[in-house]
């Protein structure tokens, strides 16, 4: 270290770097050459804990060829004597915060200790040359020893100063902060992953209750949702602000679009004469029934709009709330054309399924009246990339 | 007369290693960063056991095993590997090599393997 001013300087760089950093290889990485490049030292390794299997292994090495420690190659375990040493209560040496060659062997020549204190010197001794290591610094979480920095001599040999170690043992606690933090954020990631895992399964059981109700419309949700997940591909992407959270909420929307339906009785759903004037006010409810059922749910926020929606039409005639054009939020446009999509294409109680070129046509000469002209072309692209 | 060791690794740093190694348990050893030259070695001087790496650059760790045993059927070799399938294990045992050790190795593994067999 050149001056204290670099050594500042250095710390609060790496340290701010690593806290974006939630990948522990490629910190480890970082960390390491910085050690040799701000050490200027012939050659530095990371050895990291794997708590699962209790042992030590070198992540990274970095230094001249050679000399470096081999990555990978081997592992080391708590009977080892240099992670005995800093693991034991019983050994102190600086407080157990780093082993400096140079000083055990000062110590050994000393040759005021007991033998057996001399055999522990020794046994470090050959650790540190096996490895070719002068400075060994640790880092702990806890009482957990995460880290081991094995630093080779300086390029030019000269000695450790204390500001290096000061350095290094700084430089330890920080990479154990960050792998930790790494680690977390791992975790957590997995854990939403999890959640978002159970909540499709829910949204896919509640979905799939709709349908076994409505004995012509079997699949029909699942269907809705895959048409809706072709066609939002070829919306143009400035309509939509962050498209991985938009597909997220179309999925659970297109899905969930008929839950309203809930509370209509089957026999209205399924009747194969006209429905009395009542009867269609009731079933017209059901987009207003299904927001009203999602709305507790705060994730739902934007998947609940394409559910309350899906009903409206482009030049206002549609139902319960009769919206005008750009007015009708674009998950319920995209939900829209899915939905008459699949349910032309299928039986009703009422009449057959009509076959796929008229609908396709029907869909776009409804272009500007039912339904919104973006979605329409954005249906029509999906179609003539046989992805509908 | 010390025990004599070839060592076959394409990377230097895992010769220089093993090497320092043995080193303290009072065993020579002799490095090749190819099997070209392992079998060079192999042919002018006697040794007591092979640690040979699977993944070399050039001839193969496979094709080394197979001459080595091929210029002394009695050869000791001891494989050394990254992963090993089942398969693979069983070959190189089949090939005639007596033991095989999976890195990252454990040192203490290593140090009874070796005063096991020389």
């Amino acid at each position: 270290m050149k001056q204290e001013k670099d050594f500042k300087n250095y710390l609060s760089r790496v340290a701010k770097q690593m806290i974006l950093i939630h990948d522990a290889n490629l910190l480890s990485k970082l960390i390491i050459r910085t050690v040799t490049r701000s050490l200027s030292v012939k050659h530095a390794g990371l050895f990291l804990y794997n708590k699962t299997n209790q042992e030590y292994i070198i992540e990274v090495s970095r230094g001249k060829k050679g000399l470096k420690i081999p990555v990978g190659f081997t592992k080391i375990r708590n009977t080892n004597p240099i992670i005995n040493f800093f693991l034991n209560q019983n050994l102190s040496i600086n407080n157990r915060e780093y082993l400096l060659l140079s000083q055990i062997k000062k110590i050994k020549e000393e040759n005021k200790f007991n033998k057996e204190f001399i055999e522990l010197l020794i046994d470090l001794e050959n650790e540190l040359s096996l490895y070719r290591a002068e400075l060994i610094v640790p880092g702990f979480f806890r009482k957990d020893l995460m880290v081991v920095f094995f630093i080779g001599g300086k390029i030019e040999n000269q000695d450790f100063t204390d500001d290096d170690i000061e350095f290094l043992t700084v430089l330890a606690s920080d990479v154990v902060m960050a792998i930790q933090n790494a680690k977390l954020f791992e975790d957590i990631k997995q854990q939403l992953d999890v959640n978002k895992q159970l909540l499709l399964n829910t949204v896919e059981t509640l979905a799939t209750a709709i349908d076994i109700k409505n004995a012509y419309t079997h699949g029909h949700a699942e269907r809705v949702m895959k048409y809706s997940m072709a066609l939002v591909k070829y919306i143009p992407h400035n309509l939509i602000a962050d498209l991985k959270v938009f597909e997220d909420s179309l999925k659970i929307s297109a899905l969930l679009h008929d839950i309203g339906k809930i509370g209509i009785p089957e026999d209205i759903l399924n009747k194969p004469t006209r429905l009395s004037d009542d009867e269609i006010d009731l079933v017209r409810k059901h987009p207003a029934m299904g927001a009203e059922i999602l709305e507790p749910i705060s994730e739902f926020q934007v998947a609940t709009l394409g559910v309350k929606f899906h009903h409206e039409k482009y030049d206002g005639s549609g139902y319960p709330y009769g919206l005008v054009g750009e007015d009708i939020p674009l998950i319920a446009t995209i939900i829209s054309v899915a939905d008459a999509y699949d349910a032309m294409l299928g039986d009703r109680p009422y009449r057959k399924g009509i076959d796929k070129d008229k609908v396709i046509r029907e869909i776009e000469l409804n272009k500007n009246k039912q339904f919104n002209p973006a979605v329409v072309d954005a249906f029509l692209e999906a179609v003539s990339k046989n992805e509908i | 007369m010390n025990k004599k060791v070839l060592i076959v690794d394409d990377e230097e740093e895992i010769v220089a290693f093993m090497a320092r190694f043995l080193k303290r348990l009072n065993i020579d050893s002799v490095t090749a960063i190819s099997g070209e030259e392992a079998l060079e070695y192999y042919q002018i001087d006697k040794f007591d056991c092979v640690f040979l790496d699977i993944h070399l650059g050039g001839i193969s760790g496979i094709d080394v095993l197979k001459k080595l045993k091929k210029i002394n059927p009695n050869a000791k070799v001891i494989v050394i590997t990254g992963s090993i399938s089942s398969d693979n294990r069983d070959k190189v045992l089949d090939l005639g090599a007596i033991d095989y050790l999976q890195k990252p190795i454990d040192l203490a593994d290593l140090k009874e393997k070796i005063l096991n067999y020389i």
